[in-house]
């Protein structure tokens, strides 16, 4: 008992981060209809600047770096400063990517927040470096700002640091509940969510308060980010980035509407999480699920609150439907098929070694891609689970070949299926949710699957998960062949396997599959009128992705021979989302540009080869993600949108169209 | 039971409870083959929401009959395939998809064995229905046109083609005429007779009086959720029930 009191109170200081994260994620979503995946990298920036000022008084700004006073900086300007950075941050996430974004589609919204998340998470590592900081980024660890007192009670030791944390997570909530309820200023923010249009009429600037609560929500995650990043320990990005995950788990707790429920639920999160932790210790849990419990749980909290709350969840139906992305029906053409298959071949025979590797790499991304553009593209559900389907399929396979020995084609179809078995199951929240929500839900799922299952010990040998070599009727297709780094035979089985699938998914996607889907883009009402069971459509559409995804797991595997689950991780699925929009996730020929220039393919191997420039790429492609969705977006572009904004304002006698609103689909 | 063998879609005591609001009470009526039915009353008397009752899209209690089948309990799409088939106030059409492709979505179901058949040879069958559908509406030419290049007028011509197409026995339109002028109104009243003609009932739910009253064969009036009154087109206009839902009862000292 003592024990659990102990590890509930050590759970309040990521609990505080999640409380407070989600607080500010409920507070953006009530201001303007965002929901903010970069809420977490905001905050790294923050924890950073301060580490960074702590150390030697360096303020690290995103251009150059100003070196304030002589020394290390006191602990309380530092925190200042670093909250304030986050403060900025957020602003300008607002000012550059969301406000201009505001009418665009949610598939938009989410690439921007993820853009916008990558990139933050890809500048740190580039601009905290050894030359701005004047020591190795490696030595910097968050140095502690609150008292290390400790006190016990019935037994238990318990860090006044921790209550601490807890006490600034209430009072922040209470803060940001307070000024939506009780100030003019909040009360017209959250009307300005709703109306735009009238809240201007009487005379409030819809941007001034959107932007108040953007600064706001920056500078409160930085601040408790900081504070409690000596407890939660260490710097690394990846896991600061990810904090969202947990975090969006409990503002959807909190219905995205109140501040309240999302704070207590962040607080009781993190000591669930830590009473988890300290109960896999024990000799009776069992020993297959002592890794990534922690992070199973974000996603159980996520489906059990969309299914308990349901359509509770506030819907933004005043979505204008028809400023998605639009959708060219492909049209299978023999040479338009034939010519770049035959241009691959002849580009796998003239190449070697690692740009053959790269070539293949980039064969195998495409086709993950497809899987993005048939899900997401054309059937409107925007998955961020994609890289789990295909780590997946690589798993199983590697089960498949060495501990069962199934042969290959059967080995590689079945480990694809149990992809496939996993995409429907992922795939059913998106019976009850829909956009930014369900790409809530889906990262989840990446990420519980990720923690639980490819960084699970117990569920690979310390052998690594070797991956038996294919072959077909005694004819080894294997990668590797003496100092071959990839062979011939390997390269052309990737092809052939990849041009016959994308074939069958144009296809389909050209046929009453592809009709279907659109339909239910388009409009889920109309199509379950027009008879389609959309229910049906929606988990036919995951478990098709997931089993193109999981064809590509299994190729990534044979071409390492063993499964990393390095390859599939959350962060790789956001670049191929990412990669995919920027190539256009409405066509296939957009998941081509998406292999090519996915991760590990080609554009990867000129990058780092020719021109130096592989620690930029992740920067490079979420730049080019946010160029994409906000200044040359495949929707109604919002260039044009802000001349029409413009242009309205100078003759006021046009009012700007008004959104198409429409009813929540509601079918049974 | 009904006692004509004609009938084809037959409601009894449908009834839909939203929060503390019933917004049908009660509801019973019937639509026969080839026949045109009107549903009329003011605005929020609960017309368009009987009409996502028996089409699947609101809870209801209540029994619906399609040709003696009981569909109260089948999901929408299903009732959609048995030939219980609606129109939306708003046209509603798959915006990425052509005139001829949003019909197509109604005739060809996906699922596994479309897949196979998407996968293989393509079907041609459908296209000579989508054509017939297309030409009770008047929209042949309009085919390969995708929805927002139509009018509101022919997009609204284009979601009753999209209901009709394949083998649908009764059709619900829900104020097909709203945003039509008086010359249009006419002219989809004349299509609406072509189109009863050639089989399917139909029940008509317009604010055009005139458009009802001219094209229907029976009228039912909705008031609060309920029938108040129903009969000939010129039975119903004179009803006094009918007039004061319309106009308001006279103040009474």
């Amino acid at each position: 008992m003592n024990d659990l009191l102990q590890f509930a109170v050590i759970g309040f200081s990521t609990g505080a981060v999640y409380a407070v994260l989600g607080a500010s994620l409920v507070s953006i979503y009530v201001a303007t209809g965002v929901i903010n995946f970069a809420q977490g990298s905001v905050a790294l920036w923050a924890v950073w600047q301060v580490a960074g000022l702590r150390t030697n008084g360096v303020l690290v700004l995103p251009v150059g770096s100003v070196q304030l006073g002589s020394g290390p900086m006191d602990v309380w300007p530092a925190v200042l400063i670093g909250a304030a950075s986050g403060l900025v941050w957020s602003l300008l996430a607002h000012l550059l990517v969301f406000r201009p974004l505001r009418r665009a589609p949610e598939l938009g919204q989410v690439v921007a927040s993820v853009g916008v998340m990558l990139f933050i998470q890809a500048l740190i590592p580039l601009r905290f470096n050894a030359k701005a900081l004047g020591t190795e980024p490696s030595s910097l660890i968050p140095l502690p700002t609150l008292t290390s007192k400790v006190f016990t009670l019935g037994g238990a030791t318990i860090a006044v640091s921790n209550l601490i944390l807890a006490a600034a997570a209430i009072g922040i909530a209470l803060a940001l509940a307070g000024y939506f309820r009780f100030t003019r200023m909040g009360v017209a923010t959250r009307a300005g969510a709703e109306d735009e249009q009238a809240l201007r009429l009487m005379g409030y600037s819809p941007d001034r308060l959107a932007a108040f609560m953007w600064g706001t929500t920056g500078f409160v995650s930085g601040l408790i980010v900081i504070l409690a990043a000596p407890a939660i320990g260490g710097l690394d990005p990846t896991s600061y980035m990810l904090y969202v995950v947990p975090a969006l788990a409990v503002a959807l707790v909190g219905r995205l509407t109140s501040i309240g429920v999302a704070c207590g639920a962040g607080l009781a999160l993190g000591s669930v999480q830590q009473i988890l932790l300290f109960l896999t210790t024990k000799s009776w849990w069992p020993s297959w699920a002592q890794a990534g419990v922690g992070d199973a749980v974000p996603f159980v909290i996520v489906v059990v609150a969309l299914f308990l709350l349901g359509r509770g969840i506030p819907e933004r139906g005043a979505r204008d439907a028809g400023a998605q992305a639009p959708v060219q029906v492909p049209r299978l053409r023999p040479l338009w098929t034939a010519a770049p298959v035959a241009g691959t071949a002849v580009a796998i025979v003239l190449t070697t070694g690692q740009w053959r590797f790269s070539l293949v790499m980039s064969i195998i991304l495409t086709l993950i891609a497809a899987s993005v553009v048939l899900l997401t593209g054309y059937l409107g559900q925007i998955s961020l689970t994609t890289m789990a389907f295909a780590g997946a399929a690589g798993f199983a396979l590697s089960k498949l070949t060495t501990n069962v020995g199934v042969p290959f084609p059967l080995s590689m179809l079945l480990a694809a299926l149990t992809a496939t078995a996993l995409g429907i199951v992922v795939g059913v929240p998106a019976l009850r949710i829909r956009g930014a929500q369900l790409a809530v839900a889906t990262i989840a799922a990446a990420l519980a699957i990720e923690s639980f299952v490819f960084n699970n010990p117990a569920m690979t040998p310390y052998t690594g998960n070797l991956i038996a070599d294919p072959s077909l009727f005694g004819f080894s297709l294997a990668v590797r062949e003496g100092t071959d780094l990839i062979t011939l035979r390997f390269s052309f089985m990737v092809l052939v396997i990849v041009a016959v699938l994308l074939i069958a998914v144009t296809r389909l996607l050209s046929g009453a599959t592809g009709r279907a889907f659109l339909a239910v883009r388009s409009n889920e009402r109309a199509a379950a009128a027009a008879g389609v069971n959309v229910p049906a459509v929606k988990l036919l559409g995951f478990a098709l992705a997931s089993f193109l995804a999981g064809i590509g797991g299994c190729l990534i595997g044979y071409s390492r021979g063993q499964l990393s689950a390095a390859s599939f991780t959350v962060l790789v699925g956001l670049a191929v989302l990412a990669t995919t929009y920027v190539g256009d996730i409405t066509r296939i020929s957009g998941a081509i540009l998406a292999g090519i220039a996915g991760p590990l393919g080609l554009l990867y191997l000129v990058f780092t080869q020719t021109i130096d420039l592989g620690h930029y790429y992740t920067l490079i492609v979420a730049a080019a993600m946010l160029l994409r969705v906000v200044v040359f977006s495949p929707h109604r572009g919002a260039v044009p949108e802000w001349l029409l904004v413009r242009r309205a304002r100078r003759s006021p006698a046009q009012p700007p169209a008004a959104a198409h609103a429409k009813e929540p689909a509601d079918v049974r | 039971m009904s006692g004509d063998p004609n009938t084809l879609l037959l409601t009894r005591d449908i009834s839909v409870q939203y929060g503390g609001v019933r917004a049908n009470d009660e509801v019973c009526i019937e639509v026969g083959a080839a026949e045109i039915v009107g549903l009329i009353g003011p605005n929020g008397a609960g017309k368009t929401t009987f009409v996502d009752a028996v089409t699947g899209f609101a809870p209801h209690t209540g029994t619906i009959e399609l040709d003696g089948v009981r569909l109260d309990s089948v999901p929408a799409h299903r009732r959609r395939r048995l030939g219980l088939a609606r129109t939306w106030q708003s046209g509603e059409l798959f915006t990425d998809l052509t005139v001829a492709e949003n019909l197509a979505v109604s005739v060809d179901p996906p699922g596994l064995r479309g897949l196979v058949a998407d996968l293989g040879r393509r079907r041609k069958r459908a296209d000579e229905d989508i054509q017939e559908a297309l030409s009770l509406v008047g929209l042949e030419a309009m085919a390969g046109r995708r929805p927002d290049e139509l009018s509101l007028g022919r997009q609204k011509l284009a979601g009753v083609a999209r209901a009709l197409v394949g083998s649908t026995r009764v059709l619900l339109l829900d104020e097909p005429a709203a945003g039509l002028d008086t010359e249009e109104s006419a002219e989809f009243g004349h299509e609406l007779r072509r189109i009863a003609a050639s089989g399917p009932g139909v029940l008509l739910i317009d604010h055009d009086m005139t458009l009802v009253l001219d094209v229907c064969d029976r009228v039912y009036v909705m008031d609060f959720g309920k029938i108040i009154a129903s009969g000939a087109p010129s039975d119903v206009s004179s009803d006094a029930q009918v007039i004061a839902a319309y106009l308001g009862s006279p103040v009474t000292p």
